[in-house]
Protein backbone atom coordinates (compact mmCIF):
# COMPACT_ATOMS: atom_id res chain seq x y z
CA UNK A 1 0.00 0.00 0.00
CA UNK A 2 1.31 3.36 -0.87
CA UNK A 3 1.70 6.12 1.43
CA UNK A 4 -1.01 8.53 -0.12
CA UNK A 5 -3.96 5.03 -0.11
CA UNK A 6 -2.95 4.66 3.37
CA UNK A 7 -3.28 8.49 4.69
CA UNK A 8 -6.71 8.02 2.48
CA UNK A 9 -8.00 5.14 4.57
CA UNK A 10 -6.97 6.50 7.47
CA UNK A 11 -8.31 10.41 6.85
CA UNK A 12 -12.06 8.32 6.05
CA UNK A 13 -11.99 6.14 8.93
CA UNK A 14 -11.58 9.44 11.12
CA UNK A 15 -14.19 11.49 9.24
CA UNK A 16 -16.56 8.97 10.38
CA UNK A 17 -15.57 9.22 14.03
CA UNK A 18 -15.25 13.57 13.86
CA UNK A 19 -18.79 13.11 12.17
CA UNK A 20 -20.30 11.13 14.87
CA UNK A 21 -19.13 13.32 17.59
CA UNK A 22 -19.84 16.31 15.86
CA UNK A 23 -23.57 15.11 15.51
CA UNK A 24 -23.30 14.29 19.30
CA UNK A 25 -22.89 17.82 20.00
CA UNK A 26 -25.14 19.36 17.79
CA UNK A 27 -27.80 17.31 18.65
CA UNK A 28 -26.80 17.72 22.45
CA UNK A 29 -26.83 21.09 22.21
CA UNK A 30 -30.30 21.94 20.64
CA UNK A 31 -31.85 19.38 22.35
CA UNK A 32 -30.70 20.35 25.42
CA UNK A 33 -31.91 17.58 28.23
CA UNK A 34 -30.54 16.05 31.08
CA UNK A 35 -31.02 12.44 28.71
CA UNK A 36 -28.10 13.31 26.10
CA UNK A 37 -25.20 15.37 27.78
CA UNK A 38 -23.20 17.12 24.88
CA UNK A 39 -19.94 15.25 23.54
CA UNK A 40 -17.78 17.91 25.56
CA UNK A 41 -19.12 17.68 28.80
CA UNK A 42 -18.66 13.92 28.51
CA UNK A 43 -15.29 14.13 27.92
CA UNK A 44 -14.23 16.56 30.12
CA UNK A 45 -16.14 13.96 33.14
CA UNK A 46 -13.77 11.62 31.03
CA UNK A 47 -10.74 13.50 31.53
CA UNK A 48 -11.47 14.25 35.10
CA UNK A 49 -11.69 10.57 35.69
CA UNK A 50 -8.64 10.08 33.96
CA UNK A 51 -6.78 13.02 35.81
CA UNK A 52 -8.23 11.76 39.29
CA UNK A 53 -6.95 8.19 38.60
CA UNK A 54 -10.48 6.70 39.17
CA UNK A 55 -10.41 5.45 35.57
CA UNK A 56 -7.47 3.07 36.51
CA UNK A 57 -8.45 0.71 39.16
CA UNK A 58 -11.86 -0.19 37.09
CA UNK A 59 -10.37 -0.48 33.83
CA UNK A 60 -6.89 -2.80 35.08
CA UNK A 61 -9.18 -5.14 37.16
CA UNK A 62 -11.55 -5.49 34.10
CA UNK A 63 -8.71 -5.79 31.73
CA UNK A 64 -6.58 -8.34 33.63
CA UNK A 65 -9.88 -10.68 33.80
CA UNK A 66 -10.65 -10.27 29.98
CA UNK A 67 -6.76 -11.05 29.54
CA UNK A 68 -6.84 -14.01 31.58
CA UNK A 69 -9.91 -15.53 30.34
CA UNK A 70 -9.40 -14.89 26.94
CA UNK A 71 -5.80 -16.57 27.31
CA UNK A 72 -7.53 -19.86 28.77
CA UNK A 73 -10.26 -20.08 26.08
CA UNK A 74 -7.44 -19.02 23.54
CA UNK A 75 -5.34 -22.27 24.16
CA UNK A 76 -8.28 -24.36 24.98
CA UNK A 77 -9.61 -23.27 21.32
CA UNK A 78 -6.51 -24.02 19.42
CA UNK A 79 -5.84 -27.18 20.98
CA UNK A 80 -9.43 -28.08 20.14
CA UNK A 81 -9.24 -27.12 16.66
CA UNK A 82 -6.10 -28.56 15.80
CA UNK A 83 -7.45 -32.04 17.48
CA UNK A 84 -10.65 -31.51 15.90
CA UNK A 85 -8.70 -31.32 12.21
CA UNK A 86 -6.84 -34.18 12.52
CA UNK A 87 -8.91 -36.59 14.23
CA UNK A 88 -12.23 -37.07 12.95
CA UNK A 89 -13.87 -39.64 15.74
CA UNK A 90 -12.59 -36.30 17.76
CA UNK A 91 -14.27 -33.69 16.22
CA UNK A 92 -18.03 -35.94 15.79
CA UNK A 93 -17.31 -36.69 19.12
CA UNK A 94 -17.34 -33.21 20.05
CA UNK A 95 -19.55 -31.81 18.07
CA UNK A 96 -22.87 -31.60 19.44
CA UNK A 97 -21.08 -29.98 22.58
CA UNK A 98 -19.85 -26.92 20.37
CA UNK A 99 -23.19 -26.54 19.00
CA UNK A 100 -24.45 -26.51 22.46
CA UNK A 101 -21.42 -24.54 23.63
CA UNK A 102 -22.17 -22.00 21.12
CA UNK A 103 -26.03 -21.79 20.90
CA UNK A 104 -26.46 -20.86 24.61
CA UNK A 105 -27.64 -17.75 25.20
CA UNK A 106 -24.30 -16.10 26.82
CA UNK A 107 -26.95 -14.02 29.51
CA UNK A 108 -28.27 -16.95 30.93
CA UNK A 109 -24.56 -19.10 31.49
CA UNK A 110 -23.71 -15.57 33.21
CA UNK A 111 -26.73 -15.93 35.77
CA UNK A 112 -26.11 -19.39 36.53
CA UNK A 113 -22.20 -19.52 36.86
CA UNK A 114 -22.37 -16.06 39.15
CA UNK A 115 -24.98 -17.66 41.41
CA UNK A 116 -23.70 -21.32 41.64
CA UNK A 117 -19.81 -20.83 41.67
CA UNK A 118 -19.92 -17.43 43.27
CA UNK A 119 -18.87 -13.67 42.50
CA UNK A 120 -14.72 -14.35 41.96
CA UNK A 121 -12.27 -13.29 39.55
CA UNK A 122 -12.17 -17.46 38.61
CA UNK A 123 -16.02 -17.61 37.75
CA UNK A 124 -15.63 -14.77 35.10
CA UNK A 125 -12.05 -16.42 33.97
CA UNK A 126 -14.00 -19.34 33.55
CA UNK A 127 -16.88 -17.48 31.71
CA UNK A 128 -14.76 -16.07 29.12
CA UNK A 129 -12.50 -19.13 28.38
CA UNK A 130 -15.91 -20.87 28.24
CA UNK A 131 -17.72 -19.14 25.62
CA UNK A 132 -14.68 -17.70 23.45
CA UNK A 133 -12.96 -21.51 23.49
CA UNK A 134 -15.59 -23.11 20.64
CA UNK A 135 -16.08 -19.60 18.73
CA UNK A 136 -11.94 -20.00 18.44
CA UNK A 137 -11.92 -23.52 18.38
CA UNK A 138 -14.11 -24.11 15.32
CA UNK A 139 -12.08 -21.17 13.24
CA UNK A 140 -9.37 -23.18 13.95
CA UNK A 141 -10.92 -26.43 12.60
CA UNK A 142 -12.30 -24.82 9.69
CA UNK A 143 -9.13 -23.00 8.77
CA UNK A 144 -7.23 -26.40 9.26
CA UNK A 145 -9.32 -28.21 6.74
CA UNK A 146 -7.90 -26.08 3.75
CA UNK A 147 -4.30 -27.47 5.00
CA UNK A 148 -3.14 -28.42 1.14
CA UNK A 149 -2.19 -32.46 1.79
CA UNK A 150 -0.50 -32.71 -1.02
CA UNK A 151 2.36 -30.18 1.13
CA UNK A 152 1.77 -32.57 4.11
CA UNK A 153 2.65 -36.03 1.71
CA UNK A 154 5.75 -34.26 -0.08
CA UNK A 155 6.77 -33.65 3.67
CA UNK A 156 6.28 -37.00 4.59
CA UNK A 157 7.94 -38.61 1.94
CA UNK A 158 11.15 -36.15 1.54
CA UNK A 159 11.45 -37.50 5.56
CA UNK A 160 11.11 -33.68 7.07
CA UNK A 161 11.97 -33.93 10.61
CA UNK A 162 9.02 -33.27 13.09
CA UNK A 163 9.94 -29.76 14.19
CA UNK A 164 10.90 -28.65 10.72
CA UNK A 165 7.86 -29.63 9.20
CA UNK A 166 5.89 -27.55 12.67
CA UNK A 167 8.04 -24.31 12.30
CA UNK A 168 8.33 -24.62 8.30
CA UNK A 169 5.01 -25.94 7.53
CA UNK A 170 2.14 -25.85 10.14
CA UNK A 171 3.11 -22.53 12.11
CA UNK A 172 3.19 -20.82 8.96
CA UNK A 173 -0.13 -22.03 8.11
CA UNK A 174 -1.89 -21.49 11.33
CA UNK A 175 -0.51 -18.45 12.14
CA UNK A 176 -2.86 -15.88 10.03
CA UNK A 177 -6.04 -17.96 11.02
CA UNK A 178 -4.82 -17.74 15.44
CA UNK A 179 -4.28 -13.87 14.54
CA UNK A 180 -7.23 -13.05 13.12
CA UNK A 181 -9.65 -15.60 15.28
CA UNK A 182 -7.39 -13.53 18.29
CA UNK A 183 -8.95 -10.62 17.54
CA UNK A 184 -12.44 -11.35 17.21
CA UNK A 185 -11.97 -13.46 20.56
CA UNK A 186 -10.28 -10.68 22.21
CA UNK A 187 -13.37 -8.09 21.61
CA UNK A 188 -15.69 -11.09 22.81
CA UNK A 189 -13.87 -11.79 25.76
CA UNK A 190 -13.61 -7.66 26.32
CA UNK A 191 -17.85 -8.11 26.04
CA UNK A 192 -18.49 -10.87 28.34
CA UNK A 193 -16.34 -9.51 31.36
CA UNK A 194 -18.08 -6.66 31.61
CA UNK A 195 -21.61 -8.11 30.76
CA UNK A 196 -20.91 -10.13 34.11
CA UNK A 197 -19.97 -6.64 35.80
CA UNK A 198 -22.88 -5.60 35.15
CA UNK A 199 -25.00 -8.43 35.90
CA UNK A 200 -23.87 -8.46 39.12
CA UNK A 201 -20.00 -8.61 39.58
CA UNK A 202 -19.34 -5.77 42.40
CA UNK A 203 -16.17 -4.42 40.60
CA UNK A 204 -14.82 -3.01 37.14
CA UNK A 205 -16.02 -1.17 34.28
CA UNK A 206 -19.37 -2.86 34.15
CA UNK A 207 -19.90 -2.34 37.89
CA UNK A 208 -19.63 1.55 37.23
CA UNK A 209 -21.87 1.23 34.05
CA UNK A 210 -24.43 -0.02 36.16
CA UNK A 211 -23.51 2.24 39.23
CA UNK A 212 -23.99 5.46 37.25
CA UNK A 213 -27.28 4.21 35.49
CA UNK A 214 -28.73 3.53 38.76
CA UNK A 215 -27.95 7.10 40.16
CA UNK A 216 -29.10 8.78 36.45
CA UNK A 217 -25.45 10.01 36.04
CA UNK A 218 -25.93 10.36 32.15
CA UNK A 219 -22.22 12.27 31.53
CA UNK A 220 -20.38 9.56 34.05
CA UNK A 221 -22.39 6.63 32.21
CA UNK A 222 -21.02 7.95 29.13
CA UNK A 223 -17.89 8.65 29.99
CA UNK A 224 -17.13 4.87 31.14
CA UNK A 225 -18.30 3.70 28.16
CA UNK A 226 -16.59 5.53 26.37
CA UNK A 227 -13.81 4.44 28.36
CA UNK A 228 -14.80 0.87 27.54
CA UNK A 229 -14.68 1.85 23.98
CA UNK A 230 -10.72 3.17 23.80
CA UNK A 231 -9.47 0.87 25.57
CA UNK A 232 -11.17 -1.86 23.15
CA UNK A 233 -9.80 0.54 20.06
CA UNK A 234 -6.50 0.67 20.92
CA UNK A 235 -6.01 -2.84 21.69
CA UNK A 236 -7.29 -3.38 18.36
CA UNK A 237 -5.45 -1.18 16.74
CA UNK A 238 -2.34 -2.77 18.57
CA UNK A 239 -3.35 -6.14 17.55
CA UNK A 240 -3.93 -4.96 13.89
CA UNK A 241 -0.52 -3.85 13.99
CA UNK A 242 1.24 -6.75 14.98
CA UNK A 243 -0.76 -9.06 12.51
CA UNK A 244 0.37 -6.65 9.83
CA UNK A 245 4.16 -7.15 10.97
CA UNK A 246 4.09 -10.88 11.35
CA UNK A 247 2.01 -11.49 8.10
CA UNK A 248 4.38 -9.75 6.00
CA UNK A 249 7.06 -11.60 7.51
CA UNK B 1 -17.37 -19.75 12.76
CA UNK B 2 -18.03 -22.64 10.69
CA UNK B 3 -20.06 -20.47 7.81
CA UNK B 4 -16.65 -18.12 7.38
CA UNK B 5 -15.98 -20.80 4.28
CA UNK B 6 -18.74 -20.99 2.63
CA UNK B 7 -17.70 -22.18 -0.57
CA UNK B 8 -14.61 -24.13 -0.20
CA UNK B 9 -16.21 -27.34 0.98
CA UNK B 10 -16.32 -29.44 -2.54
CA UNK B 11 -12.62 -30.23 -2.26
CA UNK B 12 -12.79 -31.74 1.52
CA UNK B 13 -16.04 -34.02 0.34
CA UNK B 14 -13.82 -36.99 -1.42
CA UNK B 15 -11.49 -38.25 1.48
CA UNK B 16 -14.56 -39.63 3.34
CA UNK B 17 -15.97 -42.25 2.03
CA UNK B 18 -12.59 -44.50 2.25
CA UNK B 19 -12.30 -43.74 5.69
CA UNK B 20 -16.29 -44.77 6.64
CA UNK B 21 -15.90 -48.24 4.20
CA UNK B 22 -13.21 -49.61 7.45
CA UNK B 23 -15.79 -49.46 10.00
CA UNK B 24 -18.81 -52.58 9.84
CA UNK B 25 -20.94 -50.28 11.32
CA UNK B 26 -23.63 -47.68 9.17
CA UNK B 27 -22.13 -44.89 9.79
CA UNK B 28 -24.84 -41.96 9.66
CA UNK B 29 -25.84 -44.18 12.61
CA UNK B 30 -22.11 -44.47 13.99
CA UNK B 31 -21.68 -40.85 13.78
CA UNK B 32 -24.92 -40.22 15.54
CA UNK B 33 -24.02 -42.02 18.38
CA UNK B 34 -20.50 -40.33 18.75
CA UNK B 35 -22.18 -37.01 18.83
CA UNK B 36 -24.46 -38.17 21.53
CA UNK B 37 -22.13 -40.01 23.76
CA UNK B 38 -20.49 -36.98 25.16
CA UNK B 39 -23.62 -35.30 25.13
CA UNK B 40 -25.08 -38.22 27.16
CA UNK B 41 -22.73 -38.26 29.54
CA UNK B 42 -22.62 -34.79 30.56
CA UNK B 43 -26.16 -35.20 31.57
CA UNK B 44 -25.07 -38.33 33.99
CA UNK B 45 -22.15 -36.32 35.38
CA UNK B 46 -24.74 -33.51 36.24
CA UNK B 47 -27.04 -35.53 37.52
CA UNK B 48 -24.39 -37.73 39.72
CA UNK B 49 -22.78 -33.87 41.24
CA UNK B 50 -26.71 -32.57 41.79
CA UNK B 51 -28.22 -35.52 43.55
CA UNK B 52 -25.10 -36.76 45.52
CA UNK B 53 -22.44 -33.82 45.77
CA UNK B 54 -23.42 -30.73 45.63
CA UNK B 55 -27.46 -30.92 47.01
CA UNK B 56 -28.72 -27.53 46.92
CA UNK B 57 -31.44 -27.99 44.57
CA UNK B 58 -32.42 -24.58 43.90
CA UNK B 59 -28.63 -23.11 43.10
CA UNK B 60 -27.81 -26.59 41.36
CA UNK B 61 -30.95 -28.12 39.87
CA UNK B 62 -31.01 -31.82 39.18
CA UNK B 63 -31.32 -32.60 35.30
CA UNK B 64 -35.20 -34.07 36.80
CA UNK B 65 -35.79 -30.54 37.88
CA UNK B 66 -35.00 -28.31 34.61
CA UNK B 67 -37.17 -31.10 33.14
CA UNK B 68 -39.91 -30.33 35.15
CA UNK B 69 -39.78 -26.84 34.78
CA UNK B 70 -39.40 -27.04 31.02
CA UNK B 71 -43.09 -28.67 30.68
CA UNK B 72 -44.08 -25.78 32.82
CA UNK B 73 -42.74 -23.45 30.40
CA UNK B 74 -44.30 -24.96 27.35
CA UNK B 75 -47.54 -25.62 29.30
CA UNK B 76 -47.21 -22.04 29.24
CA UNK B 77 -47.15 -21.61 32.84
CA UNK B 78 -45.29 -18.93 34.09
CA UNK B 79 -44.84 -16.48 36.94
CA UNK B 80 -45.75 -13.39 35.13
CA UNK B 81 -48.45 -14.03 32.71
CA UNK B 82 -48.03 -17.27 30.18
CA UNK B 83 -44.69 -17.81 29.35
CA UNK B 84 -45.96 -17.89 24.93
CA UNK B 85 -46.88 -14.57 25.60
CA UNK B 86 -43.38 -13.24 26.51
CA UNK B 87 -41.54 -15.70 24.12
CA UNK B 88 -43.76 -13.93 21.09
CA UNK B 89 -42.61 -10.77 22.12
CA UNK B 90 -39.16 -11.93 21.89
CA UNK B 91 -39.31 -13.64 18.94
CA UNK B 92 -41.22 -10.91 17.03
CA UNK B 93 -38.20 -8.21 18.34
CA UNK B 94 -35.74 -10.90 17.07
CA UNK B 95 -37.54 -11.21 13.49
CA UNK B 96 -38.17 -7.22 12.91
CA UNK B 97 -34.75 -6.85 14.00
CA UNK B 98 -32.61 -8.75 12.51
CA UNK B 99 -34.79 -8.88 9.16
CA UNK B 100 -33.84 -4.64 9.34
CA UNK B 101 -30.59 -5.10 9.69
CA UNK B 102 -30.52 -7.43 7.18
CA UNK B 103 -31.88 -5.28 4.71
CA UNK B 104 -29.82 -2.24 5.97
CA UNK B 105 -26.35 -4.13 5.87
CA UNK B 106 -26.98 -5.34 2.76
CA UNK B 107 -27.52 -2.55 0.69
CA UNK B 108 -24.83 -0.82 2.60
CA UNK B 109 -22.57 -3.65 2.66
CA UNK B 110 -23.24 -3.47 -1.12
CA UNK B 111 -22.24 0.37 -1.87
CA UNK B 112 -18.70 -0.49 0.49
CA UNK B 113 -17.77 -3.37 -1.60
CA UNK B 114 -17.86 -1.22 -4.44
CA UNK B 115 -16.38 2.18 -3.07
CA UNK B 116 -13.54 1.62 -0.93
CA UNK B 117 -13.85 5.36 0.51
CA UNK B 118 -17.09 4.57 1.57
CA UNK B 119 -16.02 1.46 3.37
CA UNK B 120 -13.12 3.17 5.28
CA UNK B 121 -15.62 5.59 6.52
CA UNK B 122 -18.20 2.97 7.84
CA UNK B 123 -14.82 0.77 9.45
CA UNK B 124 -15.04 2.44 13.06
CA UNK B 125 -18.49 3.16 13.08
CA UNK B 126 -19.27 -0.54 11.75
CA UNK B 127 -16.64 -2.03 14.65
CA UNK B 128 -17.92 0.35 17.17
CA UNK B 129 -21.18 -0.82 16.61
CA UNK B 130 -20.10 -4.69 17.00
CA UNK B 131 -17.77 -4.43 20.02
CA UNK B 132 -20.06 -2.33 21.79
CA UNK B 133 -21.94 -5.17 23.76
CA UNK B 134 -25.93 -5.21 23.49
CA UNK B 135 -26.63 -3.87 27.33
CA UNK B 136 -24.56 -0.79 26.55
CA UNK B 137 -26.54 0.00 23.62
CA UNK B 138 -29.59 -0.48 25.65
CA UNK B 139 -28.77 1.77 28.18
CA UNK B 140 -27.76 4.56 25.74
CA UNK B 141 -31.59 3.77 23.93
CA UNK B 142 -32.87 3.97 27.49
CA UNK B 143 -31.18 7.36 27.84
CA UNK B 144 -32.40 8.72 24.34
CA UNK B 145 -35.75 7.42 23.97
CA UNK B 146 -37.02 6.23 27.47
CA UNK B 147 -38.47 2.95 28.16
CA UNK B 148 -39.99 1.75 24.82
CA UNK B 149 -40.14 -1.52 22.57
CA UNK B 150 -37.86 0.56 20.22
CA UNK B 151 -34.86 0.58 22.90
CA UNK B 152 -33.95 -3.40 22.31
CA UNK B 153 -35.21 -3.55 18.68
CA UNK B 154 -32.82 -0.50 17.78
CA UNK B 155 -30.17 -2.50 19.88
CA UNK B 156 -30.15 -5.61 17.93
CA UNK B 157 -30.28 -3.38 14.75
CA UNK B 158 -26.99 -1.70 15.98
CA UNK B 159 -25.59 -4.82 16.31
CA UNK B 160 -26.84 -7.09 14.21
CA UNK B 161 -26.03 -4.75 10.89
CA UNK B 162 -22.51 -4.79 11.38
CA UNK B 163 -21.56 -7.85 10.80
CA UNK B 164 -23.81 -7.92 7.41
CA UNK B 165 -22.43 -4.82 5.70
CA UNK B 166 -18.82 -6.83 6.27
CA UNK B 167 -20.22 -10.01 4.52
CA UNK B 168 -21.87 -7.99 2.37
CA UNK B 169 -18.78 -5.72 1.32
CA UNK B 170 -16.60 -8.83 1.41
CA UNK B 171 -18.87 -10.63 -1.17
CA UNK B 172 -19.32 -7.69 -3.31
CA UNK B 173 -15.30 -7.46 -3.17
CA UNK B 174 -14.74 -10.76 -4.75
CA UNK B 175 -17.14 -10.34 -7.32
CA UNK B 176 -14.51 -10.70 -10.71
CA UNK B 177 -13.65 -7.63 -12.28
CA UNK B 178 -13.56 -9.05 -16.04
CA UNK B 179 -17.60 -9.64 -14.53
CA UNK B 180 -17.81 -5.70 -14.14
CA UNK B 181 -16.01 -5.01 -17.35
CA UNK B 182 -18.42 -7.55 -19.40
CA UNK B 183 -21.53 -5.62 -17.87
CA UNK B 184 -19.78 -2.29 -18.74
CA UNK B 185 -19.39 -3.06 -22.17
CA UNK B 186 -22.36 -4.40 -22.78
CA UNK B 187 -24.47 -1.26 -20.96
CA UNK B 188 -26.15 -3.51 -18.47
CA UNK B 189 -28.33 -1.09 -16.50
CA UNK B 190 -27.73 -0.81 -12.90
CA UNK B 191 -31.24 -3.27 -11.56
CA UNK B 192 -30.40 -5.82 -14.06
CA UNK B 193 -27.25 -5.71 -12.78
CA UNK B 194 -28.06 -5.97 -9.20
CA UNK B 195 -30.17 -8.56 -9.80
CA UNK B 196 -28.35 -10.81 -12.30
CA UNK B 197 -25.01 -10.07 -11.52
CA UNK B 198 -24.37 -8.86 -8.10
CA UNK B 199 -27.06 -10.75 -6.11
CA UNK B 200 -26.32 -14.32 -7.36
CA UNK B 201 -22.86 -14.24 -6.98
CA UNK B 202 -22.63 -12.41 -3.56
CA UNK B 203 -25.46 -15.18 -2.50
CA UNK B 204 -23.56 -17.48 -0.46
CA UNK B 205 -22.48 -14.46 1.66
CA UNK B 206 -25.89 -13.12 1.74
CA UNK B 207 -26.86 -16.23 3.41
CA UNK B 208 -23.92 -17.02 5.61
CA UNK B 209 -24.48 -13.23 6.81
CA UNK B 210 -27.83 -14.47 7.89
CA UNK B 211 -27.27 -17.39 9.78
CA UNK B 212 -24.41 -15.29 11.97
CA UNK B 213 -26.67 -12.84 12.48
CA UNK B 214 -29.25 -15.11 13.18
CA UNK B 215 -27.41 -17.03 15.90
CA UNK B 216 -25.75 -13.66 17.47
CA UNK B 217 -29.30 -12.21 17.94
CA UNK B 218 -31.00 -14.75 19.02
CA UNK B 219 -28.00 -14.85 21.88
CA UNK B 220 -28.04 -11.25 22.44
CA UNK B 221 -32.10 -10.85 22.19
CA UNK B 222 -32.62 -11.57 25.90
CA UNK B 223 -29.61 -9.27 27.22
CA UNK B 224 -31.34 -6.34 25.27
CA UNK B 225 -34.32 -6.96 27.22
CA UNK B 226 -33.79 -7.59 31.05
CA UNK B 227 -33.24 -4.60 32.06
CA UNK B 228 -36.60 -2.07 31.54
CA UNK B 229 -38.90 -3.91 29.95
CA UNK B 230 -42.24 -5.21 30.75
CA UNK B 231 -41.88 -8.28 29.33
CA UNK B 232 -39.86 -10.61 26.91
CA UNK B 233 -37.71 -14.14 27.57
CA UNK B 234 -35.30 -11.44 28.83
CA UNK B 235 -37.56 -10.34 31.97
CA UNK B 236 -38.32 -13.95 32.93
CA UNK B 237 -34.95 -14.64 33.01
CA UNK B 238 -34.14 -11.60 34.97
CA UNK B 239 -36.93 -12.88 37.61
CA UNK B 240 -35.90 -16.32 38.06
CA UNK B 241 -31.70 -14.84 38.43
CA UNK B 242 -33.09 -12.33 41.31
CA UNK B 243 -35.13 -14.94 43.32
CA UNK B 244 -31.76 -17.28 43.17
CA UNK B 245 -33.71 -20.25 41.86
CA UNK B 246 -31.58 -22.01 38.59
CA UNK B 247 -34.10 -24.29 37.46
CA UNK B 248 -36.03 -22.20 35.06
CA UNK B 249 -32.79 -20.24 33.94
CA UNK B 250 -31.13 -23.45 33.03
CA UNK B 251 -34.76 -24.58 31.06
CA UNK B 252 -34.98 -21.40 29.62
CA UNK B 253 -31.48 -21.55 27.89
CA UNK B 254 -32.10 -25.26 27.03
CA UNK B 255 -34.96 -23.76 24.64
CA UNK B 256 -33.21 -20.92 23.36
CA UNK B 257 -29.96 -23.17 22.55
CA UNK B 258 -32.43 -25.38 20.97
CA UNK B 259 -34.44 -22.88 19.01
CA UNK B 260 -31.11 -21.43 17.94
CA UNK B 261 -29.55 -25.07 16.40
CA UNK B 262 -33.26 -25.88 15.00
CA UNK B 263 -33.35 -22.72 13.01
CA UNK B 264 -29.34 -23.20 11.88
CA UNK B 265 -30.13 -26.77 10.68
CA UNK B 266 -33.42 -26.62 9.51
CA UNK B 267 -33.22 -23.40 7.35
CA UNK B 268 -29.64 -22.18 6.75
CA UNK B 269 -27.65 -25.15 6.50
CA UNK B 270 -30.32 -26.46 3.52
CA UNK B 271 -30.45 -23.39 1.78
CA UNK B 272 -26.46 -22.72 2.15
CA UNK B 273 -26.31 -26.16 0.90
CA UNK B 274 -29.10 -25.22 -2.16
CA UNK B 275 -27.23 -22.15 -3.27
CA UNK B 276 -24.09 -23.72 -2.96
CA UNK B 277 -25.00 -26.51 -5.87
CA UNK B 278 -26.49 -24.05 -7.78
CA UNK B 279 -23.13 -21.93 -7.92
CA UNK B 280 -21.12 -25.13 -8.56
CA UNK B 281 -24.46 -26.79 -11.20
Amino acid sequence: MTASMRLKEYSAQLASLVLIILGWEIAAQTMNTNALPPASTVFATLGGLVADGDAFGPLFSTLLRTVLGFALGFLLGTAYGIFAATFKTFDELTKWLIQIAIFTPTLILIFLFLVAIGRTNFTVIILIALVVMPMIGTYIRDALKDFDPDLEGMAVSYKVPLHQRVTGMYLPFLIPPMLAAGRIGFTLSWKVAFLAEIFGFPNGLGWQVRQTYQIYNVAGLLAWLCLFIITLIAIEQLMRFVERRVVTW
Amino acid sequence: MSTSAVPTDAAAQPARPARRALLPQNPRARNLTLNALPVLGLVAVWWFVTAFVLVQPRLYPTPLAVAGELVRILSGDGPLGSTYVHAAATFSRLLVAWSGAFVIGTVLGVIGGRNRWFFDFCANPVWIAMAVPSVVWVYIFLVLFGIDNLVPITALLVLLTAPVFLGTAEGVRAVSPDMIEMCDSYKIGPIRRLFHFYLPSIAPYLVANARVSFALGIRIVIIAEVIGLPNGVGLLVGYWSDSLYMAPLVAWGIILMLVGVAVDHLVFVPLQRRIRQETVG
